[in-house]
């Protein structure tokens, strides 16, 4: 057995650590007078600092030291905590993962510009006048209590009055007793304790100070605490004021505000302390050891699809029924490997604060970014890949689509502008969407540059839709002035590549004034997807189920007739198909069958015509090899029960052709 | 040497009913809610009071329902008894009935 | 009425600052010098708390902690022990034998005070 690399853990930890501490920062840049962000900034900083000399980060270790004593002073009462503190430390956040990631790199320069940075703003925010502490209105925290004290608390010289007194002493508090544990007198241990308690507490002390009052008896009882979120007053304002912002799903959300350090604080901001979230048992699990398992898993399936082929092959009826026990078995697995590996957005999500916080910085605007959904489950590796193009995405809401201050005031809309990015699951896809309140797309814009790029024939007939799709085009951007962040035309292309490449498709709707809405819908998880196996001359092929619409029998006398125009009737409107022998050159008959399989990415739909359907297949995802990396047709391969292998069918891709073909046969029509 | 005296159906509680004392006032309660059908709870004004008695006459309570015999107090929670009621949170949500009993509250009878 | 407070230490030095800290705060002080002692002064008469040591020769801290939760007459009476070190063995061993609270040594003044205030509540 052997035992992870302690570096390693450490990194680990360190990012954790550094995560936990932007948030508290992000919160307390909102809520200054938070205490209980202040404990948890300085308990990160902490803990880092302690760890990082325990492995041999020293350079680390002596630079969070620096910023540990700076909140600590502020934990003390003795410095306020001021917006300028907040960011030096937010900036020294970032050095500090540099002297985790690369604990030898030159470092030393930034490291005394980023203390001379903290010492300026710990110094200014002690500078008798400034005073912003004592003006910040105090945070009340709304706790629910319940707890129940040992039962031989009594017995033992605890006296629950007392602690009671202290709970009032806190703050506006409303203590209600349970004795709905009192038995009848002759069953009565009289030196026990059966009554527990229900406590409302409204204070200014942190949570911690709940745990001082218990602090004798906190390991035999039981305490529950729960943070009561602030009243929706404070996003009420916003609601009246912008008409755009009403369409902003009322379900609890979780409002950050970002304001340049120049401007003065939006007025009182919803805050979730999502700090507080219920501690549960867990067992950390390396990602690879998920991986390596999702691997014999993935060999299960295959192994298991060959035991039923031949089981199907005999007539050995107790070889049929371990068969179907062990595909049972193996399908359960299956699921409940998927659920192994699904994890919450919320730390996807929780990236954008700083994101947004930053773009507000640079760009001078207000901006409130509103998080919804962050409990949705995807796959980790679907996780993993959406980062990037989910910052695209906020970057490019923040910096085209956001006006700026002035411009919203003129439009009268309220000045702070709104971005909300939400998840929900919906039929097997997690849809990811990013909304601002800004200027919308500009149709006209895009039309000229895409006519002037080439991309379009000028006054070409084009949906709504296919305009939009035409910023996730290589090189294009309407922005007319280049800033740091965005409009190089860089970008939203990459978008395209990340979400075509997880299968998925993106959908812009905008109104102009109003705002845009970009939502990318994702096949939850990547490794095992369910196909429709078929048949095209020799070869088998395996197409997504997801993207399954419907099958249809192609009769040789239509296939006939519908030589030299590739489009079936469905319903009342023209479809595309292609021909995947002829695509696939198999140089071989068409069956007398053929089937035409509909398949659909969003609003665009093409039919393949194949010679066989062979049924559905459970697939296990494997990649190609670098060779067949440029092969776009295929998005992988997979192995079949009988050992042979099938290539699965991108079809993204297909539908492009498709579209393409149908666009080429209108232009010479 | 009893700390509590018996006359007609009342009885009167010893001084201290806190959870030092409190084993034998569960005896004493017990015998005499036995001995009658209605047993009046007389405390004493400077009475020493905690959470432990409280619960034991919530207990008292249940017992005398079950077995179908009335208890009360002579008179309303006062004094010590009452400030503890107060700072353990009995007060809050107190029925009609625990009302009437602590605090002779509410009810005609 | 001032509640009374029986310390016990084989220390003199802690034995006269715990008195001097808590009879300025108003509490009547009895002392013993170990845990036999302390259990002799238990066996005379009432008190509201109980401050001790552990280590102590004659009968440890621990010992008497458990002897005096025998004793009916002393039921439910707060014990405040005095350990040298945050360690949580120790104080889970303490709480095992029914102790109520503790305070970690060395300790001003003030904050014995603060302790049994909590306990007490007065």
């Amino acid at each position: 057995m052997s035992f992870p690399d302690p570096i390693a853990v450490f990194r680990t930890e360190a990012a954790e650590l550094l995560e936990q501490i932007e948030a508290g920062l992000l919160d307390l840049n909102v809520n200054l007078g938070d205490k209980d962000q202040v404990d948890a900034v300085f308990r990160g900083l902490h803990t880092l600092k302690g760890s990082g000399a325990m492995f041999g980060f020293d350079a680390l270790a002596a630079f969070t030291h620096h910023c540990e004593t700076a909140f600590d002073r502020v934990r003390k009462g003795e410095v306020p905590a001021t917006r300028e503190l907040v960011t030096a430390v937010l900036e020294a956040k970032d050095h500090m993962r540099a002297l985790v990631d690369t604990p030898n790199g030159d470092h030393e320069a930034t490291g005394e510009a980023l203390l001379a940075n903290l010492r300026a703003a710990v110094d200014g925010a002690n500078n008798p006048g400034t005073g912003v502490f004592a003006k910040a209105a105090p945070g009340q925290n709304h706790f629910k209590i319940r707890f129940s004290l040992p039962q031989n608390a009594m017995a033992n010289g605890t006296n629950p009055l007392p602690l009671l007194d202290e709970l009032r002493e806190l703050g506006e508090c409303e203590i209600v007793a349970d004795r709905s544990a009192i038995p009848s007198l002759e069953l009565l241990a009289p030196t026990d304790l059966y009554v527990s308690w229900e406590v409302e507490l409204l204070t200014t002390q942190p949570r911690s100070a709940i745990d001082d009052v218990f602090i004798f008896v906190m390991d035999e009882m039981q305490l529950d605490v729960t943070t009561v979120e602030p009243a929706p007053a404070a996003r009420t304002p916003a609601k009246t004021q912008a008409p755009a912002a009403e369409t902003l799903p009322a379900a609890v959300p979780q409002v950050v505000a970002a304001a340049p350090a120049a401007q003065p604080a939006p007025a009182a901001t919803a805050l979730v302390d999502a700090k507080q979230k219920k501690a549960s048992e867990n067992v950390r699990v390396p990602a690879e050891k998920l991986d390596e398992l999702m691997d014999r898993v993935g060999e299960l399936v295959i192994a298991q699809s060959r035991l039923s082929q031949l089981a199907g092959g005999s007539g050995d009826l107790q070889l049929r029924a371990v068969s179907e026990d062990v595909e049972r078995l193996s399908g359960e697995l299956r699921d409940t490997m998927m659920v192994l590996r699904m994890v919450p957005v919320t730390q996807l999500f929780g990236r954008f604060r700083r994101l947004v916080h930053d773009l507000a910085h640079e760009t001078g605007k207000t901006i409130e970014l509103v998080t919804e959904g962050e409990t949705t489950e995807v796959d980790k590796s679907v996780i993993e890949r959406l980062a990037d193009p989910l910052v695209h995405l906020v970057r490019n809401s923040c910096d085209h689509g956001l006006e700026t201050p002035e411009e919203r005031r003129a439009a009268g809309k309220p000045e702070a502008g709104h971005i909300l990015l939400s998840a929900r699951q919906q039929a097997g896809e997690v849809i990811i969407t990013i909304k601002d309140d800004g200027r919308g797309i500009n149709k006209e814009r895009v039309r000229a540059k895409a006519e002037s790029s080439g991309l379009i024939a000028p006054n070409a007939n084009l949906t709504d839709q296919e305009l939009y799709q035409l910023i996730f085009q290589p090189g294009f951007s309407t922005a007319q002035t280049v800033t740091n962040l965005s409009g190089r035309g860089v970008g939203m292309d990459v978008v395209k590549r990340t979400i075509d490449a997880l299968r998925g498709t993106i959908n812009v709707t905008s109104h102009v004034g109003k705002g845009s809405e970009i939502s990318l819908a994702i096949p939850l998880t990547l490794a095992i997807i369910d196909g429709l196996l078929v048949r095209v001359g020799d070869g088998r092929y395996v197409i997504p189920l997801s993207a399954v619409e419907e099958c249809l029998e192609l009769p040789i006398e239509e296939d006939m007739r519908s030589r030299g125009r590739s489009f079936i009737s469905l319903r009342d409107s023209l479809v595309p198909f292609l021909r995947l022998r002829d695509l696939f050159r198999t140089g071989t008959k068409p069956d007398p069958f053929q089937k035409v399989v509909v398949i659909s990415t969003g609003s665009e739909r093409v039919g393949l015509v194949v010679d066989q359907i062979i049924g559905d297949h459970q697939t296990v995802i494997k990649g190609m090899s670098k060779l067949h990396h440029d092969v776009a047709t295929f998005s992988g391969a997979t192995i079949l029960g009988d050992g042979d292998v099938a290539l699965i069918l991108d079809v993204g891709h297909l539908v492009a052709e498709g579209q393409q073909q149908e666009a080429h046969l209108r232009a010479a029509g | 040497m009893p700390a509590s005296e018996v006359k007609e159906d009342c009885f009167r509680l010893p001084q201290n009913l806190t959870v030092r004392a409190i084993t034998n006032v569960q005896q004493e309660i017990l015998q005499f809610l036995d001995k009658t059908a209605s047993t009046t709870i007389e405390l004493d004004d400077d009475c020493q009071v905690d959470i432990s008695f409280i619960q034991l006459l919530e207990a008292a309570r249940i017992y005398a329902g079950t077995a179908g015999k009335h208890i009360a107090l002579a008179r309303p929670a006062s004094g010590p008894t009452l400030d503890v009621l107060k700072r353990s949170g009995f007060l809050e949500g107190m029925s009609a009935e625990d009302l009437k009993f602590w605090l002779h509250q509410g009810g005609i009878q | 009425m001032s509640a009374s407070i029986l310390t016990v230490d084989d220390s003199a030095s802690i034995r006269l600052t715990t008195r001097v800290a808590l009879s300025n705060a108003g509490y009547q002080i009895t002392e013993a010098v170990d845990g036999l002692d302390g259990i002799a002064k238990l066996k005379a008469g009432q008190f509201d708390l109980i401050v001790t040591d552990l280590n102590m020769p004659n009968m440890d801290g621990l010992t008497m902690i458990r002897e005096l939760r025998k004793m009916p007459a002393h039921m439910g009476v707060p014990v405040i022990f005095l350990t040298t070190e945050s360690d949580n063995d120790i104080k889970q061993e303490a709480k095992a034998a029914g102790a109520t609270g503790w305070l970690t040594k060395p300790f001003d003044p003030e904050s014995l005070v603060k302790i049994v205030r909590k306990v007490l509540g007065r």
